[in-house]
């Protein structure tokens, strides 16, 4: 980010936390809509994409005291956003099938996922969306928006050994889906 | 794959495909974090509320019809006439072609006397015709108008006249109203409408306030005005009654958490009406305030600029009386005692007002005939008044938004006042006024 870019969204920012109206207006502007695909991506619902959307932004507002201006603040605002997403889930009462008992560390890494590398996004967006809404949520907040175990564990009102197994099944079931779909392709195409 | 590598591509991939935002998120967003826009909407529509109520109350105010109230003033003042008339037709009758004023009338008015032929055949004229139809008896208010009377007889001589040639006017359209002096109205014990101070998060705060203010005045009086046409019998229950509107202006600058100081401004209107006047009256009135304020009250120190009064005229009468009065010295002095609970403000006040009047009238008659219009003028001095008024009174008001900038205060306040004076006009007052202002604070 240049620093004239970052001057502008520092100034934008202290601006918004002396309650002016119209720079929070612009912060809005300038990022709703990736903010708004950010929750897209967890939820199907346009109308509950909407509400993880303004609740974001409340939250950004309450919240924007405690920024310090160390960080990105771009990276701020996604972890907010990804954070009312998953609590969105928290308050429709997603059902989260514990498999603690079963899942281990070492389990993580035995899964091959060199498989995802040969699919494009658009495909893999595919495969995310076809999955179950507990282990979608929990792979897209561990793998895509960064959030650890502890986060979403936190967030979604679960234990982490939960959330480590949703994702280890949300993998699981990719690359078998993957593998399943290649499969049938590599065999129209023989 | 990695997760940043995973990340962007997912990124890249929903900025191509995500539809706009709609608006109403942001909406949503904005009724969320910035209310205050409904709220000042809120007070913007009690405003447009309130504008509507004063000017519908002013407007019924201004229509008010006084017939129903001055009919008993009409038929015991036509029996007097009537026998007026009688004592008059006699003298009529030994000089038909020119006619003399009746004692009664010659004391009912005066400054005709010394005045022209011309203005004296006039005036006995409309005293005639008053007697003959009712029409015109209600017109013939000016000659009992007792303030006008009173004027004119603490003016003993001529010596205080300075007599004005007739002027030649070509058809002038014909103004409806005379002007006349009163030389007292209780529109003093209108409450102002600055705000209060309520709190030390006011202080230090400048605020700009107007307001508008419209109320009922009653005023009993023990004056006796003439004793031969007994005109104080003629008034019944010796009431009066005001109705009066006020347009107010004003500044409060905090100095810190306890002290302010203000000025303010009040200009207003009444309409007057009792059973001895059988026409309404208006009345213009200007006053200055200097307040002083405390969290725990309020010192007001008002002047009155001016005091007039418009009296409409019967189209067909060609008098016209102009009459300018100032008071020239004032002290009028009104404390406040606030009582706060949450919004609600509670004053009781009390005050004291030392006066004398003095001025000048100017009195202009238009005389008319066939072909042309004539203005005749007389310049008179004003015999000093001193008066002496007390007021108490009690003042209740509601604040709203008191957290923005804008905030309004509808109040309503009741004063009751007494009058001393030494023309013998001592009376005592009530008053009701509902008001409300609005204000900025920067």
């Amino acid at each position: 980010m240049e620093l004239s870019e970052q001057n502008t969204e520092s100034s934008l920012i202290r601006k918004c936390i002396k309650g002016e109206r119209s720079a929070f207006q612009e912060l809005y502007n300038q990022n709703s809509r990736w903010m708004y695909a950010v929750c897209l991506r967890y939820h199907k619902s346009q109308e509950d994409a909407e509400d993880v959307l303004q609740e974001s932004f409340i939250q950004i507002y309450k919240n924007l005291s405690s920024f310090k201006f160390e960080g990105n603040f771009k990276g701020w605002m996604r972890r907010i956003t990804v954070n009312c997403a998953l609590a969105k889930f928290r308050t429709n009462k997603i059902d989260f099938v514990s498999l603690e008992e079963q899942f281990s560390e070492s389990n993580e890494n035995v899964l091959d996922t060199s498989l995802m590398d040969d699919i494009n996004a658009e495909e893999l967006i595919y495969y995310i969306d076809q999955l179950s809404q507990g282990r979608k949520q929990v792979f897209l907040a561990y793998a895509v928006d960064g959030l650890k175990h502890k986060e979403i564990a936190e967030i979604l009102g679960i234990s982490e050994g939960t959330s480590k197994s949703q994702l280890f099944d949300a993998r699981k079931e990719l690359i078998e889906e993957i593998k399943k779909n290649k499969v049938n392709i590599e065999s129209i195409l023989i | 794959m990695k997760k940043d590598d995973l990340n962007g591509r997912f990124q890249n991939l929903y900025d191509k495909q995500i539809p706009d935002v709609p608006n109403r998120v942001w909406e949503k967003v904005d009724e969320e974090l910035f209310p205050k826009k409904k709220r000042n909407g809120m007070v913007f529509w009690l405003s447009i509320f309130t504008g509507l109520v004063i000017l519908t109350g002013t407007w019924l105010l201004l229509n008010d019809d006084t017939k129903s109230t001055s009919s008993l003033a009409i038929i015991k003042f036509e029996k007097k006439s009537k026998n007026n008339q009688n004592k008059q037709s006699k003298t009529e009758h030994n000089n038909p072609s020119k006619t003399k004023p009746s004692a009664v009338t010659s004391k009912i008015n005066p400054i005709e006397n010394k005045t022209s032929s011309t203005n004296k055949n006039k005036s006995y004229l409309s005293v005639n015709s008053m007697v003959e139809n009712k029409e015109t008896v209600e017109g013939g208010y000016i000659q009992n108008d007792p303030f006008v009377k009173n004027i004119h007889e603490n003016n003993p001589e001529d010596e205080n006249l300075a007599s004005i040639e007739l002027i030649s006017i070509p058809n002038l359209p014909l103004l409806p109203i005379t002007l006349l002096n009163t030389q007292r109205l209780n529109l003093v014990n209108l409450s102002t409408l600055l705000p209060t101070t309520r709190s030390k998060e006011d202080a230090s705060k400048f605020t700009l306030t107007a307001g508008i203010a419209f109320g009922k005045n009653i005023r009993y009086t023990n004056s006796i005005i003439d004793p031969e046409l007994s005109v104080s019998k003629l008034r019944g229950d010796n009431r009066m009654a005001l109705n009066l509107i006020q347009f107010k202006c004003g500044m409060i600058y905090n100095i810190n958490d306890k002290y302010s100081v203000g000025l303010g401004a009040n200009y207003g209107f009444a309409s007057r009406k009792s059973p001895w006047y059988t026409r309404p009256t208006y009345f213009a009135q200007g006053q200055q305030e200097l307040v002083f304020q405390t969290l725990e009250g309020r010192y007001n120190i008002t002047d009155a600029a001016f005091l007039n009064s418009l009296v409409p005229n019967d189209t067909n009468n060609i008098n016209l009386k102009n009459s300018v009065s100032i008071k020239m010295f004032s002290i009028p002095l009104t404390v406040y005692r606030h009582f706060k609970r949450n919004n609600w403000t509670t004053s009781l006040n009390a005050g004291l007002s030392a006066d004398i009047h003095f001025g000048k009238d100017f009195h202009f008659e238009l005389e008319q005939n066939n072909t042309t219009r004539q203005l005749s003028g007389i310049l008179e001095n004003q015999t000093p008044i001193v008066s002496l008024q007390g007021l108490l009174g009690s003042r209740f008001s509601y604040l709203l938004s008191n957290s923005f900038n804008f905030y309004f205060e509808p109040q309503l306040s009741i004063p009751i006042s007494c009058y001393l004076s030494t023309n013998n006009q001592n009376s005592y007052s009530a008053s009701l006024t509902i008001g409300a202002g609005i204000s900025y604070k920067f």
